[in-house]
Order: C-alpha cells, then sequence, then structure tokens
C-alpha cells in the first residue's frame, strides 16, 4: 500500500511538471499492476486510441476542359485529423452519387456528424469509397491537389494519357508534360499509377455474393453472422495496419430499436426521431470482434455539459443528458456523441450484438436491455463534444492540365470540432480521454 | 506475315466479341430450365429450386441448387440490389475488393460484356476458397440495368466437380427483362 502511495505521489507529481504523456502512460500501468489490476497493458492500449480533433467535408463540383474533351467529375472529400498527427481522407469519387449524398450529409449533420460510416450506415452508397491516410502536415497538400483536380488520380492519369500524344496525328504533345507534373504533386508514379488505399467501402451486394455459398462453406460467415450481415447497409474492408483482414458491417438502428438504444445512451429526453449506427467488426476469419454504438445529438446554448462530465458514472451522465435539451435532428451548433463499445469475444456480448443486429420482428428491441445492462458493466463508454459549423463559398480553383487546362467551381464545406473527450472503462468512472500523440 | 498476324488477330478479337453479347433468344442446353423473376431469365439444371429472401437491407437473393446435393453440391446465385447508380466501375471494383480481400479469392479474369437492355456489364471469373478447404469455381455476371438495378449471377462449383454445372452456359443465357 505504501508502495502504491509513493508511485501515486510520483505520478501527481509528473502531472504537475508537465513530463512526457508516455512516461505517464507507463506509469499508470506500474499503478494497476501494484493495485492488482488484470489487463493493464490492454487498457493502456484502449486509452491511447488517436482521437478525433477536426473533420471537414467538402463537395466539389467541377468541369475540366482538356483540349477538345469535356470531362465532367463531382466528388467527395472527407477530412478527419486525428491527435496522433495523421490525418484520413475518405474519397467518395461518383458524379451519380455525390448530389443525393452530399444532400444527405448535409441532412444529417449534427444528428449523424459527418461520418462517413453513418452515411454507410443510413444507405448511402458509397461502394468505390477509398480511405487515405497521410500525415497531418501534409493533408492540406493533399487536399488542395485532389480538390483542384476535381477527383483524385483516375482523372489525372487519363489526362495525362490523352495528352501525351496528339490525338490521330500521334505527335508527341509539348504541353502533355504539364499532365506527369500534376502528378507528381499528388505523388502518383506514372509507371504504376496507383495509390493503394488503408480501406476502401465495397457495395454490400459484392460482400452477399461472396458468402452466398456460405452453405457450402464458401463464405467466412457462420450461419449467424451471415444472418445478421443481411441487415447491412454498409461494408468497409480495412487493407492496411494492425486491422488489416478487418470489415466492418454498418447498421441504422431506427424506429423502436433506435429510440430505446438512444435512450440508454443519451437519456429518455431526445426531441425528434432518434437513430443509433452500430458498426459490427469482424476479425479477418469473419468473427465478430466488436460492436461499437454511436447516438448523436445537438443541443443549443452553452449548457456546460463537457465541463461537469469528469468523475461521473453512468448513472450520473444519464441524469446531466437528462436535465439537457437535446435534439435528433437540428444541424449546426453543439452536438454531443455517446458511443459504447462492448467486446464480443465474450459469448454473452457477442450473442446480444447479434440478436441486436439480425433484422427479426422483436428480437431487435427485446435484445436492448440486456444490451444496455452488458454495457454498463462491460462497456467502454464514450463521450464527445463537438462543435458543427458550414461555409460556403464561391471561389475558383484552377490547375494546368495540359491545353485548355482549368478548373472551377464552387465549395461547401462542413466542419466539426471536438471540444471535449471522455471515456469510461468497464466498471470505471469517466475520466477526459487520454489520446495518442 | 504481319498482315496476316493482324488478321488472325482481328479475327479472334471479333470471335471474342461475338462471345459476350448476351442477346436475343437464349439458349438453354438440354436438361436445363428457364428461371424468370426478378425482371431477368437465366438457365438452370433441371433438377435445382429456387429459394428467394428480400434482406432487410433491400437486396433480394435468389439461390438455385440441387435440394439432394448436399453442402458442397454447386449452386447459382442471384443477387439483386436497387439504386446503384449508372457506374459499373464501382460495382466491379467491389466485386474483385470483396473476393480479394475479404474472401481470400481471387479474379483470375474480368472483362466488359454486351447485355441487351442494359447499362453495362462485366463478366468475372473467381476462384474461391471454402473454409474446409475446397476451391470452388465461379463465374459472375455482373449488370447495371437501365432502372438502377445491379444484378450478380452466379455459377459456382468445387474445382474437384468441374463439370457439375455448365457455368458457361447459365452465364450466357441471362437476359433483362425476363425474355426467353
Amino acid at each position: 500500500m505504501g508502495a502504491l502511495l509513493l508511485v501515486s505521489l510520483i505520478v501527481a507529481a509528473l502531472f504537475a511538471s508537465g513530463v512526457a504523456a508516455t512516461i505517464v502512460d507507463r506509469v499508470e500501468v506500474l499503478v494497476c499492476q501494484i493495485a492488482g489490476g488484470g489487463n493493464c497493458e490492454e487498457r493502456l492500449g484502449a486509452e491511447l486510441e488517436p482521437c478525433l480533433v477536426n473533420s471537414s467535408q467538402q463537395s466539389s463540383n467541377f468541369k475540366v476542359f482538356v483540349g477538345v474533351v469535356e470531362v465532367g467529375k463531382d466528388s467527395i472529400l472527407i477530412r478527419e485529423d486525428f491527435s496522433d498527427g495523421t490525418s484520413r481522407f475518405t474519397l467518395i469519387d461518383s458524379t451519380e452519387l455525390k448530389g443525393e449524398l452530399f444532400a444527405g450529409v448535409r441532412a444529417k449533420a449534427g444528428k449523424f456528424g459527418l461520418s462517413a460510416a453513418a452515411e454507410a450506415a443510413a444507405g448511402g452508397q458509397l461502394q468505390g469509397a477509398q480511405v487515405f491516410e497521410v500525415p497531418t502536415e501534409d493533408a492540406d497538400e493533399f487536399e488542395e491537389s485532389v480538390a483542384a483536380a476535381g477527383g483524385f488520380d483516375g482523372l489525372l492519369r487519363d489526362t495525362a494519357e490523352i495528352n501525351d500524344e496528339i490525338p490521330i496525328l500521334g505527335w508527341d504533345n509539348p504541353l502533355g508534360g504539364l499532365d506527369d507534373l500534376a502528378l507528381d504533386v499528388l505523388g502518383v508514379d506514372e509507371d504504376d499509377p496507383t495509390v493503394d488505399p488503408t480501406e476502401e467501402y465495397v457495395d454490400v451486394s459484392a460482400f452477399i455474393e461472396g458468402d452466398a455459398g456460405a452453405g457450402a462453406g464458401v463464405g467466412i460467415l457462420d450461419a449467424e453472422v451471415e444472418a445478421s450481415a443481411q441487415g447491412a447497409a454498409g461494408v468497409k474492408v480495412i487493407h492496411e495496419g494492425e486491422r488489416a483482414g478487418e470489415v466492418e458491417l454498418y447498421y441504422s438502428l431506427e424506429g423502436e430499436a433506435g429510440g430505446s438504444l438512444t435512450a440508454g445512451l443519451l437519456g429518455p429526453n431526445i426531441d425528434g426521431e432518434a437513430s443509433v449506427v452500430a458498426t459490427l467488426v469482424l476479425d479477418a476469419n469473419g468473427e465478430p470482434k466488436t460492436l461499437k454504438l454511436s447516438g448523436t445529438a445537438s443541443y443549443t446554448g452553452a449548457l456546460g455539459l463537457d465541463g461537469e462530465v469528469d468523475g461521473k458514472d453512468a448513472a450520473q451522465i444519464h441524469e446531466l443528458l437528462e436535465e439537457a435539451s437535446l435534439s435528433a435532428n437540428s444541424g449546426e451548433g453543439s452536438a454531443v456523441q455517446a458511443g459504447a463499445e462492448l467486446d464480443l469475444s465474450d459469448p454473452v456480448n457477442r450473442d446480444i450484438a447479434l440478436r441486436l443486429l439480425t433484422p427479426s420482428r422483436g428480437t431487435q428491441a427485446a435484445a436492448i436491455p440486456d444490451l444496455i445492462e452488458r454495457l454498463e458493466s462491460d462497456g467502454l463508454l464514450t463521450l464527445d463534444f463537438f462543435d458543427v459549423s458550414r461555409d460556403e463559398t464561391d471561389g475558383e480553383v484552377k490547375i494546368g492540365l495540359g491545353v485548355g487546362g482549368g478548373a472551377g467551381g464552387g465549395q461547401e464545406s462542413e466542419e466539426q470540432t471536438a471540444t471535449g473527450s471522455y471515456v469510461r472503462e468497464p466498471g470505471g468512472r469517466f475520466q477526459e480521454r487520454v489520446c495518442a500523440r | 506475315m504481319r498482315a496476316l498476324t493482324a488478321l488472325f488477330t482481328m479475327l479472334v478479337l471479333l470471335a471474342g466479341c461475338g462471345g459476350d453479347e448476351l442477346s436475343g433468344a437464349a439458349d438453354v442446353p438440354e436438361r436445363y430450365s428457364l428461371y424468370r423473376g426478378e425482371g431477368v431469365s437465366f438457365a438452370h439444371p433441371d433438377g435445382f429450386e429456387a429459394e428467394t429472401k428480400t434482406n432487410a437491407n433491400g437486396v433480394k437473393e435468389v439461390t438455385l441448387k440441387d435440394p439432394a446435393g448436399g453442402d458442397d453440391a454447386p449452386y447459382i446465385h442471384l443477387t439483386v440490389a436497387p439504386d446503384r447508380g449508372d457506374d459499373i466501375e464501382p460495382l466491379a471494383r467491389s466485386v474483385r475488393v470483396a473476393t480479394e480481400s475479404i474472401f481470400d479469392g481471387e479474379v483470375s479474369d474480368e472483362r466488359e460484356v454486351d447485355v441487351e437492355g442494359a447499362t453495362a456489364a462485366r463478366r468475372v471469373e473467381i476462384r474461391q476458397p471454402s473454409r474446409s478447404g475446397p476451391m470452388f469455381e465461379r463465374e459472375s455476371l455482373l449488370v447495371l440495368a437501365p432502372d438502377e438495378r445491379f444484378y450478380i449471377l452466379s455459377a459456382a462449383v468445387p474445382e474437384s466437380a468441374d463439370d457439375a454445372l455448365d457455368r458457361d452456359a447459365v452465364i450466357r443465357s441471362f437476359r433483362l427483362g425476363e425474355s426467353s
């Protein structure tokens, strides 16, 4: 006990002196171990996930003229900056989907935030959307390059190939080199002009088709998981990093199930039609790994909610949220997002999660009381506070694209800035989240 | 000699183009029947029975197989997804990515085909392992219709029983509009 007291005093001194967070984190593990806690390293890992510090979504609508060829290109670029110095860009490059999707995002701003996962869960067809991860210090350049091109490497690659020689005559185009320069800016190798995404959205029908022979042992899902997958509206596969091979399935829980779950996450006093985004994470073998739930509500005025969260348990947070006037519908302003994660390697948790996500009349809503109980005892809970703002400009972006090159168009952006982030480990109290740096 | 080579190449390409055009009356082999439903038609072995379901995500599935065939029997599967736009490339890419990155399979061939009445179509050949080990050979036809419905018709057999299902006949018999 004396040793614990001594180490605690050291930790307090370290905090006061602002010593590097990593050292403090190691000492916290030591405290955990001396106190007889289990899985101390795992807890540290959970705390040190990178936090989202900012996200913005841009819609670009450009017309590009290259020689006598007119190429129209619409795209949506979602940027998310994380506290560990990385930025993630989700590029949705589809003329057909642009209008519908961006309109959807605008309508949902404040309800779902600006999450591509939320779009996928709500049935937004993100097939082909790709996620790229770059250092934040290079993110502005990346964003400007993609926005200026009105798309990504495909457009520039095609353009460059078209302009390397003059059509029909076959002579070298003296201005074709400008395109190659643009490729260099984007870091695209002309001889192998592909950039591998770190994550990728696939159409849910392709996922279903790949698992269609499940009865013959084809595919990766067992019968229970396959039944749950049939309710998923979107799918993402992770290509790189520690989670390579994992698959995320997205669901939008609405109606009775969504309302009950929202009440469990954010309290019963939410105004408007509430819904929850559920993500079922499958490991590389198709086994359920984690259930993630996220519900967002907006509020107006300075309620000071985020200043009162620290040190409270889940029940106290519920009381706090019940006093606030939350809405599931409004757009700009302040927003609170409640999240929960459940480890599905526990068979009881797995069973509850699959009941929740398997579309069968009555089953989903019936699973919610059990789910709330497990979340309170065994779940990782998070509360994130955001400010949401919008900006619309008619600015023009130009880029040299060979003969007659140039691109122009309006831009709209929505921005979401985190103002507070709290986490509650299973059985603990809410504490300010320690983010990876 | 060069002219002869060019002529031969052209003939091969022309033959290939003709083989990838799915139009007119479908050729239904002996001991095969025609399935009609979901706005399409295609041939299947006489003994196969169809099971249809609509998922909560709006995707319809039709599975045809021999009810006495056992777990590792050949199967035909049709997926119909509504409101998929007018660009087939992200959908075809989805099939490639799902096959290779999720199901540990490989796409050995992919080519454009002409399907009468379709906005665009691709034909892909896939090898995909089963959980118990045996490899399945799958031919899939991806068709995007003008009403934005996206069809995937697959004919799959275990590698060891390649003759159990005429995959080419199934795929080539596909028609939009339930015509025969």
